[in-house]
């Protein structure tokens, strides 16, 4: 099988595994049901920046979408890794809207440097 | 991993990686920036294939090299870079006269 899928379905399997261990932890009263949250969103901001991390190695062709990929990933690295930060630190307020503002503000940054490749581009090939 | 820091402990290396960023250069403009001999060179970018820090594409008879650094590993480099970790820096060849 693929050494990226195979990656990804840990990630997929593990979170699973990790948020089934937690409840049950929970039920046997070894931890708080807030912390149960905490643990699974925090593991969920680790993957987001694993995927973030990953994501320049993709090879792809051109080099404009190679340039995303690397701006890309830098921004998806570094909201999950705040989103995971602030669902460990934070109080669970704060940990969910500023976790989803870090990860929507890094979806924005990808948008907007594609958007404006896009129109670089275009300027280039009308001249 | 170990690799990957094998690589980035050459100071000609990191100057490769740094010059890539710039975008995707051929193996002969890459060797213009050095004063070292093809063969030293191509061991250089032996290593970096390697440790799969750039990606290697023919295009006729040169080779294409692009950078193909994670988060991680493009944060490290400049972190390493920064601080000048290993030998000093190689002699750049003077930039040719276009």
């Amino acid at each position: 099988m693929n050494k990226e899928l195979v990656s990804d379905l840990a990630w997929g399997v593990g979170i699973v595994v990790l948020a089934l261990a937690s409840s049950y932890a929970r039920k046997l009263g070894y931890i708080e049901a807030d912390t149960v949250t905490r643990i699974v969103m925090c593991a969920t901001g680790l993957m987001v920046a694993w995927f973030g991390n990953r994501m320049p190695k993709k090879f792809v062709p051109n080099a404009l979408a190679r340039k995303a990929a690397r701006v890309g990933g830098w921004s998806m690295a570094l909201s999950g890794l705040i989103y995971a930060a602030l669902w460990v630190f934070a109080p669970k307020q704060v940990a969910v809207a500023g976790g989803s503002a870090a990860v929507i503000l890094g979806i924005l940054v990808t948008i907007g440097y594609c958007l404006s490749l896009r129109s670089k581009a275009k300027t280039h090939s009308a001249r | 991993m170990s690799q990957v820091f094998k690589a980035l402990s050459d100071p000609t290396r990191r100057q490769v990686l740094q010059l890539l960023r710039k975008g995707p250069l051929t193996a002969g403009e890459l060797s213009d920036h050095f004063d070292v001999s093809k063969p030293t060179m191509s061991a250089h970018f032996a290593v970096l294939k390697e440790a799969d820090l750039v990606h290697a594409e023919k295009s006729g008879k040169s080779v294409i090299y692009h950078l193909k650094l994670s988060v991680l590993e493009e944060a490290l480099l400049g972190f390493v870079h920064s601080f000048g970790v290993g030998a000093e820096k190689p002699k750049a060849r003077k930039e040719k006269a276009r």
